[in-house]
């Protein structure tokens, strides 16, 4: 696994709601196949910086480039087709759509399209491709999640509390999963809350307060950081 | 054998009465609204063919396929207009609603002043005029003719939305814009070419109405719009199929009551609403929705 090209540089990051800074000069970098946690209290503005990477939100001021092309403010479906896809906290499957469908769907814009059950079996669903949505677990969603950003041929997915509510084997599954993605050049931003899980699936982690980046480096040293423990056990969090 | 005559003839005609709500249906999927002005749409449509057969000697039937595009692209262009206004709206559902009445007061005033407040006619000789003879009762041209011209239409319509990567895209749209443009869905332009596929489905209506209802007036588009709102929340808000079965349905309850009850049989679209809202509020073919 090779972790020297960088695939997403995000610069100076700030997006504003009716004059409330969600994001507040954040910076970082991904490397492809780096797994990057990104952590910290409700409020601290992690899906705020998804939803910005990804389009749904404008921001107002920074850059975000995806192998050195600029992809700041570009619509949803372009930065998709650009090799930026995600995960739901709560999964979204088009509900009127079968498994299969819901995967053929996201393929269509690929630009290196790979075989629908070949997808489904790398997230363990080939025996649900004609179920309808309803028929799905809460585990079997989240794959399906997976299996959608998956057939978009991304560079980066982003990986939203994959882990609430899954139960331990779930965990390992997915955790499996994830580190499989990685040794095929994709690189992870794993948003979550759950420790454990980050512990086994990521190199690095970055953490947000109130919209700001405070710490960035190893999670051990992230748990032993001053900054760090008094925002999530202190109480100082104000956002 | 009355009974047998209001069925056939109730299938004949719920086949039309599928195709005058399914636009409606196709544009409330496409950007979530009511199209007020649906039934002005239809009311153009019947203009169109009328003024195609009456300066160049249009069959109605080639009508149908002219007016595809020309709507097509108006349906377009007018969501990419109207869509960006809705979005940023702090209550879309209300601004769709007076967004639309106001078209349909524009093409009423609009088709008063081009073609004059008189009932408009189609010669029954502009399409093939024999009558379909079955069980030994016989049903007017106008009714066969237009089945079979909109059979064929609808199974183009409904093999564009199920089997075909754009049909695909439009449904992933239909469910979630947001989810879809995440997927990579330009969904802005694939709503705008859906809610364009509507208009020309009620434009294809129209063509056929003129027969249908006896002719075409500027005003007749509210009464329409009503039936066909009737239709598509018997089969369901958003299901296509079920629009299509509830039409033929609506075609059958409004024939039986034409034979057996003939005055009452015009509160037939009024009572389905009623009637439906009381007892199976998401509609024939709809599932119940979980409230969270």
């Amino acid at each position: 696994m090779t972790e020297s090209k960088s695939l997403l540089k995000i610069e100076n990051l700030t997006t504003i709601f009716s004059g409330f800074k969600a994001l507040n000069d954040v910076s970082l970098e991904l490397f492809q196949g780096q797994a990057l946690g990104l952590v910290g209290p409700n409020g601290s503005g992690k899906t705020t910086l998804v939803n910005t990477v990804c389009g749904l939100y404008k921001p107002a001021h920074g850059h975000i480039t995806l192998e050195g092309l600029n992809i700041t403010g570009k619509r949803p479906h372009d930065i998709a087709r650009a090799g930026i896809n995600r995960t739901f906290q709560i999964p979204k499957p088009f509900r009127d759509l079968s498994v299969y469908e819901n995967v053929a769907v996201s393929s269509i814009h690929s630009k290196n399209r790979t075989s629908i059950p070949e997808i489904l079996r790398k997230v363990n669903l080939a025996d649900c491709a004609n179920y309808p949505i309803e028929k799905l677990t809460a585990s079997q969603q989240k794959r399906l999640d997976l299996a959608r950003a998956l057939a978009l041929d991304p560079k980066v997915i982003f990986v939203d509390e994959l882990a609430a509510g899954l139960t331990p084997t779930e965990l390992t599954e997915v955790a499996e999963m994830l580190a499989n993605f990685r040794q095929n050049g994709i690189a992870l931003i794993v948003v979550e809350h759950l420790m454990g899980f980050l512990e086994q699936v990521v190199d690095s982690v970055f953490v947000l307060s109130a919209g700001k980046g405070i710490f960035s480096g190893s999670l051990r040293d992230a748990l032993s950081d001053e900054e760090v423990k008094r925002v999530f056990l202190g109480g100082a969090h104000d956002a | 054998m009355l009974f047998e005559y209001a069925v056939i003839g109730g299938i004949l005609l719920g086949i039309f009465y599928a195709l005058l709500a399914v636009g409606l249906n196709v544009v409330y999927g496409a950007q979530k609204i009511i199209n007020l002005a649906h039934g002005d749409i239809i009311m153009l449509g019947g203009y169109g063919a009328w003024e195609l057969y009456n300066t160049y000697h249009i069959s109605p039937i080639l009508s149908t396929i002219i007016v595809i595009p020309i709507t097509v692209l108006f349906g377009y262009l007018l969501n990419r207009l109207i869509a960006p206004r809705l979005v940023k709206a702090s209550d879309p559902e209300m601004l769709s609603l007076i967004l639309f009445f106001g078209l349909s007061e524009v093409i009423q005033a609009l088709a008063s002043l081009v073609f004059g407040s008189a009932e408009r006619s189609l010669p029954v000789s502009s399409i093939p005029t024999s009558r379909l003879v079955l069980f030994g009762q016989g049903y007017p041209a106008t009714w066969w003719v237009s089945a079979l011209v909109i059979i064929p239409l609808l199974a183009i319509f409904v093999i564009f939305l199920y089997r075909t990567s754009i049909g695909l895209q439009v449904r992933a749209v239909i469910s979630d814009s947001v989810e879809a443009a995440v997927a990579g869905i330009n969904s802005k332009r694939v709503s705008g070419i859906y809610f364009g596929i509507g208009f020309a489905l009620a434009a294809c209506a129209g063509v056929w109405g003129v027969f249908i209802f006896g002719g075409v007036s500027p005003t007749e588009g509210a009464a329409i719009t009503i039936t066909a709102f009737a239709i598509i929340v018997f089969g369901s808000l958003g299901n296509t199929l079920g629009t299509i079965a509830a039409g033929i349905i609506f075609g059958i309850f409004y024939q039986l009551a034409q034979v057996y009850i003939p005055s009452w049989s015009n509160l037939v679209p009024y009572a389905l609403v009623i009637a439906t809202m009381l007892i199976r509020p998401q509609g024939l073919f709809g599932r119940r929705q979980r409230i969270a």
